[in-house]
């Protein structure tokens, strides 16, 4: 096992600086792009004060009802499910075991033909 | 726009943490060293730096994750856990403002227009009035 290496920190680093998404590493900055599945991404923060500044109080620990859950709101099986489950105050909600998607272009292949380096997306429920 | 996994990649708590999971498509744990990943909260990219058995463009994995769901915004803006909110300069309001309590000044009021009172006026120094339309005076 080795740890990402300090060129994969750095490039991403730097990509993430000029608000430009990693998803692979052997991409120059403009080969890259910030629109993904129709969504414009950022990499970097930006406050947009009418949507992005959370005015209720998250709780420090996830709600009691919430840990040990089997359905989604729809009274549906929780996993995978893009509903998700609100808690009780409807400030949290949890996905489970939400299938990600494979970004084309993001696979990298080492010197024996494994897969070094791959990215992963999902469309819907990770953006607001 | 941003994701809202709550809480980072490396916080632990045994019980009630909003630390996200990742599974392979057989659903046994990704556990936090394995493959080298990263998740972009900002972009929502997670990508992994290193060979995982069990993952690639076929066989993606799983995210567990908490969101964010409350009020979000300045609008309409409310204060509910700060006592004070202190102003420095003028401020102006171009409409309407409800006082649901007192209102205390430490200096002259001014008031342009009419004045209308609906309860008792007390006034403990001088009243000076020059123009008066008095309909009901009953004295004390």
């Amino acid at each position: 096992m080795a740890l990402i290496s300090n060129d994969s920190k750095i490039t991403y680093l730097y990509k993430k600086q000029f608000d430009t998404v990693s998803t692979n590493s052997d991409f120059k900055i403009f080969q890259e792009s910030n629109y993904i599945f129709g969504n414009k991404v950022n990499s970097k923060s930006i406050i947009f004060n009418n949507k992005q500044l959370y005015r209720d109080t998250i709780t420090d620990t996830v709600p009691n009802e919430l840990i040990n859950i089997l359905y989604d709101d729809d009274n549906n099986n929780i996993e995978g499910s893009v509903i998700g489950k609100r808690c009780n105050n409807n400030i949290i909600k949890k996905f489970v075991k939400l299938e990600l998607i494979f970004l084309e272009g993001s696979i990298k292949y080492d010197n024996n033909n494994n897969i070094k380096e791959i990215s992963f997306y999902h469309k819907r429920e990770l953006f607001i | 726009m941003i994701i809202i996994i709550i809480l980072r990649k490396y916080h632990f708590i045994i019980r009630g943490s909003y630390s996200y999971e990742l599974y392979k498509k057989d659903n046994s744990l990704i556990n936090y060293i394995e493959g080298d990943w990263i998740l972009d909260n900002e972009s929502g990219i997670l990508s992994f730096y290193d060979t995982i058995l069990g993952i690639d463009e076929n066989n993606p994995p799983k995210i567990t994750f908490y969101k964010y769901i409350g009020n979000k915004g300045l609008y309409p803006l409310t204060f509910n856990s700060n006592n004070l909110i202190n102003i420095k300069s003028n401020l102006t309001i171009d409409e309407n403002l409800n006082i649901k309590k007192n209102v205390i000044i430490d200096n002259n009021l001014y008031i342009k227009n009419n004045l209308n009172i609906n309860n008792d006026l007390i006034v403990d120094n001088n009243v000076n009035i020059k123009n008066s339309k008095i309909n009901e005076l009953s004295p004390q």
